[in-house]
């Protein structure tokens, strides 16, 4: 399969170049953009046994910057890059009672090369898998505060037993969406789009292993009943041994009415590990001018360990003042009924915070 | 039972026949206007259109007239204009 890849990375690449040579106008429409957002929270966590104040980064939409630029390179066609990096301190992901503060540092998001046409769009390098992202479509106005991605805000806190000991699963261990296989290097290809739908597929490597993916994508806009998206996507990841492999398949599906009432739905299914493993979402919402307000319920199934189910309950708050800034805030509450027989604390999570685009 | 599950999803919104929409996801930076960039939402270069080129392309413009307009009325104009503009320079206070 790297193999593959590497001849059809290659035929790619040379097909680029050859057509680079043929710029009809070198300097002619190259457009270059920077733009960017910061996006910073207070979050309160009380796990029953401690409670502490912690200044995150949001992982829900962490912050960033971008550098693209495209260019026309024939009539109709157009080569274009785009580098995106983010620098998280404190992630709400990756804080614990134990690790306040977490150092910064860069990490990749985008390092893309693309070229687009009639024919769709053709991406070579470091980037969304096909179906990165068909885990969360969401309509509400309130993802930034809080969405499917439950083990984005609090995920690395571990929950406690009665006696205040550490019991073992995290919350991000035990309730994640299973997103498919987030970025990685890959050779990926969208259709144009026909009436609202597209498909996508991607080739690559992750974790020194083979992944594939494949997403059927829709958005459309419905009139006076409002505006619907949704997908549906599948990966799968190659292992040294059959019991290693990890194949997820799910989708989720948002309806936004033009009163403002909206509905988010998301179910996953992930198979490694010789377990299966389920994740089920469910939120409610409605926008108001320059509000948005949303409940929000999830559970995740045989995550952490064969028969554990781990549930979430939340609300969130979003009013965005100018188009250039959202202020949040979002509370919910994590629940472990763990297998073991562990009578395991509730988390409680609190957070306010805002993101600026620059 | 999965591909009859994304079947079903792909047919009940196939059976919509809405107009397609951009969707932006969701933890994607925004869209629109930047608190520092404007309405644009990004600092942007176009070096195709740089001004130095376009100052460039006028003087050669004005070469080119000068050229083809010596001896002409509007030519005698513009040097009487050039000797006004010296002489005011030099009894300039």
């Amino acid at each position: 399969m790297s193999n593959r890849i590497a001849v059809l990375s290659a035929a790619v690449g040379a097909a680029l170049l050859a057509m680079s040579g043929q710029v009809y106008a070198q300097a002619q429409g190259i457009e270059v953009r920077l733009s960017g957002q910061v996006n910073r929270a207070i979050m309160h966590v009380d796990d029953g046994e401690e409670s502490e104040h912690f200044f995150v980064d949001n992982g829900i939409s962490s912050t960033r910057f971008r550098l693209s630029a495209t260019a026309p390179l024939t009539q109709g066609l157009r080569l274009g890059s785009v580098f995106e990096t983010e620098f998280q301190s404190n992630s709400s992901s990756a804080v614990t009672m134990a690790t306040r503060d977490i150092a910064a540092e860069f990490n990749e998001r985008h390092m893309d090369v693309f070229l687009e046409g009639g024919f769709g769009k053709v991406s070579l390098g470091q980037g969304d898998g096909a179906a990165n992202g068909a885990m969360e479509v969401d309509l509400s106005g309130t993802s930034v505060a809080h969405w499917s991605g439950t083990n984005n805000i609090g995920g690395g806190f571990a929950f406690r037993n009665d006696a205040g000991g550490l019991v073992g699963p995290t919350i991000g261990s035990s309730i994640t969406n299973q997103d498919f296989e987030s970025r990685y290097d890959r050779l990926r290809y969208d259709t144009p789009k026909f009436g609202g739908f597209s498909l996508a597929g991607s080739l690559g490597s992750s974790g020194n292993e083979d992944v594939r993916e494949f997403a059927l994508w829709y958005s459309g806009d419905m009139g006076g009943l409002g505006r619907l998206a949704g997908a549906v996507g599948f990966s799968k990841q190659d292992g040294p041994i059959d019991t290693a492999e990890d194949e997820v398949t799910g989708g989720s599906v948002s309806w936004l009415h033009g009163s403002g009432f909206n509905v988010t739905l998301a179910h996953s299914q992930r198979e490694t590990g010789g377990r299966d493993r389920d994740f089920t979402y469910a939120k409610l919402g409605y926008k108001f001018g320059k509000h948005a307000v949303s409940l929000d319920w999830g559970r995740g199934e045989h995550q952490s360990a064969e028969d554990d189910e781990s549930t979430m309950v939340g609300v969130g708050y979003v009013w965005a003042p100018v188009a250039w800034a959202d202020i949040y805030a979002a509370a919910k509450r994590h629940t472990l009924d763990a297998a073991s027989g562990v009578d395991a604390q509730d988390i409680n999570i609190f957070m306010v915070g805002t993101r600026v685009k620059f | 039972m999965k591909a009859l599950g994304l079947l079903a999803l792909a047919a009940a919104l196939g059976g919509c026949g809405a107009a397609p929409f951009d969707y932006h996801q969701a933890g994607e930076i925004k869209q629109g206007p930047g608190v520092f960039t404007g309405n644009e939402g990004a600092l942007v270069f176009k070096p195709g259109q740089a001004k130095p080129a376009a100052a460039s392309s006028e003087a050669e413009e004005f070469e080119r007239w000068k050229r083809s307009a010596e001896g002409s009325s509007e030519y005698r104009e513009f040097q009487d204009w050039r000797e006004w503009r010296e002489w005011k320079q030099r009894n300039a206070r």
